[in-house]
């Protein structure tokens, strides 16, 4: 990696949320200048509304105040995820409280939603999201599913057409190789998750990469409570350099093809983190932390491959 | 007797106007929509997307008040200081100012519930808006509240540059702000009314706060010994002679305007010092610092 340039990068998918300050720490020493945190499952069910109320609070709250602290910019989408639609009395209501949430500052999509089990209630809720998305305005986030990954897939993008969403505004996350083909074919912007043993090793990265380019492509880490790797994405792109790939390249999925498909929010803007701070910013930081940012991606472990 | 600190039509033209000149004319068409849409019989949810779609429409900003302007908020409500504020700050107090129900119980309800999903700028709006509301006395509850926060701007807007702790917080109350505001290194000579709320169990507290820190090797801002002034015992006193030898020249002057026994300025060495100047002083060491 070049010496002396001045990498940033943005993880678009990160639950920090599940995270440590070392973690914070780490992101911002290599470089992690803006993260976005989709809405999820926590790991355990929710049975009250409220928990979600709390939850979604937090990302727009707690969590973004937390991000400031090491000079990262936090942005989030906001969504029932796809596992809990499937209790259908408490996704009633976790649907009229999104309204209340999607237009708060920062929120950069409707996410992450579609499929899990590719149930009914899941079809359902993910239909009503996609109308609300297009109501307000914003772009969505697919989280697509594990298990019969493909045809999942594929039908997210069929009734998010169906609906008549435009494929410029909708991110399809979680992609591998049988997948990127026909999500980039359609238009749509083709997020890879880095994470080990279930998801994508940045080795296969890589070759993607090679053979599709870097249009409407981006990585992100996904790192939640399983074992997962926060610095996922500075260390695929320092993979992809060492083979390679163009520094071009390296910038457009690690950072900039992120920036473009969730700057249709008009919530997320490079002057959020580069140049001079707003008055707002400064308040963040309180005196007692230092901003980062713009530095060197400096990602001290050894092994950057992740399998 | 509902003690309103203020004619809310008053406030509410005030923070018009001072929008007014500021905002573009493409942010203040918004502006009229919005008041149209809110004051003109709005479904449920309406007062929600508005306040939180500030940050979307408003670009944010600061106030850049004018001194006149400045003396005008004062007249107001004396200490309320819009010309900290931000642009998207301002839009949300005026829309709180322009909604929030008169009845006591209905406006709590209703504050409680824009609080309840707010963010951290919308939070700091609903504080900030507190003195202005009608009934504010509804609201000590929230903004006792508002000091538990661990988010330092949220804390800010109940704390410093608000006259809303001053008039409505009982002393236990008033004396946690006071505290937590030093513990977490807030410029003190910003909250309102220090020297008025002063009493004898916050003296206490400050003295067994300082020891506290003294045993643990660490300073404390010269500004924490204000409300000690006329409330000394003999380990007060004890204390306070120790710091007349300080090295630090902000500590000397804090003993000797404590010892003064008032609030007059206090002439040391051609300088005359008082305890906002003991305060901008300390800030800019603080933030020196940084
Ligand atoms: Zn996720």
């Amino acid at each position: 990696m070049s010496e002396g340039k001045k990498w940033k990068w943005i993880d678009p998918h990160v639950h920090m949320t599940s995270r440590t300050t070392d973690d914070y720490q780490a992101m911002a020493d290599a470089g992690i200048v803006a993260m976005i945190e989709p809405a999820f499952w926590l790991g355990q069910a929710r049975t009250e509304v409220g928990s979600f109320k709390d939850y979604y609070s937090s990302l727009v709250g707690w969590e973004r105040f937390r991000a400031s602290q090491f000079g990262i910019k936090h942005y989030c989408t906001i969504g029932l995820n796809s596992k809990e639609a499937n209790n259908e009395a408490l996704a009633e209501e976790v649907i009229d409280l999104l309204p209340k949430f999607v237009l708060k500052e920062g929120v950069v999509g409707v996410g992450e939603i579609g499929y899990d089990d590719q149930t009914k209630a899941e079809d359902k809720y993910y239909r009503l999201q996609l109308e609300l998305a297009k109501k307000v305005n914003l772009p969505v986030q697919i989280h697509t599913p594990h298990r019969d990954k493909k045809s999942g897939t594929i039908r997210s993008m069929d009734v998010s057409e169906e609906h008549g969403l435009d494929p410029t505004w909708v991110i399809v996350d979680h992609n591998n190789e049988e997948t990127v083909k026909e999500v980039l074919d359609r238009g749509y912007w083709a997020a890879f998750t880095i994470y080990p043993f279930t998801k994508m090793g940045n080795e296969r990265m890589v070759e993607i990469v090679k053979e599709y380019g870097s249009e409407r492509i981006m990585v992100n880490s996904a790192a939640d409570w399983g074992i997962s790797d926060p610095l996922a994405v500075p260390k695929t792109a320092r993979l992809m350099l060492e083979r390679g790939i163009s520094e071009a390249d390296v910038h457009a999925v690690c950072y900039q093809n992120a920036l473009e498909a969730f700057g249709k929010s008009g919530q997320i803007k490079e002057e959020d983190w580069s140049g001079e701070e707003g008055i707002d910013q400064r308040a963040l930081f309180n005196g007692n932390s230092v901003l980062r940012g713009g530095q060197k991606p400096q990602v001290d472990d050894p092994n950057i491959v992740i399998n | 007797m509902s003690k309103n600190m203020v004619d809310l039509p008053l406030a509410q033209s005030y923070l018009r106007k001072i929008l007014t000149a500021i905002l573009s004319t493409q942010e203040q068409q918004w502006l009229n929509d919005k008041h149209e849409l809110l004051t003109t019989n709005p479904e449920k949810g309406d007062f929600h997307l508005t306040f939180s779609a500030v940050s979307r429409f408003i670009q944010s900003r600061p106030m850049e008040l004018a001194a006149a302007e400045r003396e005008a908020a004062d007249d107001i409500c004396a200490g309320w200081r819009p010309y900290l504020w931000t642009t998207d700050r301002t839009c949300r107090v005026y829309f709180l100012s322009l909604c929030t129900p008169d009845a006591a119980d209905v406006g709590m309800a209703f504050i409680k519930d824009v609080f309840d999903t707010a963010d951290m700028k919308e939070q700091v709006a609903i504080f900030s808006a507190l003195p202005i509301l009608p009934n504010p006395e509804a609201f000590a509850s929230l903004a006792v509240e508002g000091l538990r926060t661990n988010m330092a701007p949220v804390f800010d807007s109940v704390a410093l540059d608000n006259p809303y702790p001053k008039t409505f917080f009982g002393e236990a109350a008033w004396n946690q702000l006071f505290l937590k505001a030093a513990f977490m290194g807030r410029p003190l000579y910003r909250i309102e009314g220090v020297a008025k709320r002063a009493n004898a169990e916050l003296s206490r507290m400050i003295l067994d706060y300082v020891h506290e820190r003294w045993s643990a090797g660490r300073d404390v801002s010269p500004e924490i010994w204000r409300p000690t002034t006329g409330l000394l015992n003999d380990e007060h006193r004890e204390a306070l002679e120790k710091l007349r030898a300080s090295e630090q020249e902000l500590q000397r002057v804090a003993a000797e305007l404590v010892l003064s026994g008032n609030e007059q300025p206090l002439t040391m060495d051609g300088q005359e010092w008082t305890w906002e100047k003991i305060g901008r002083a300390q800030e800019g060491i603080t933030a020196g610092n940084a």
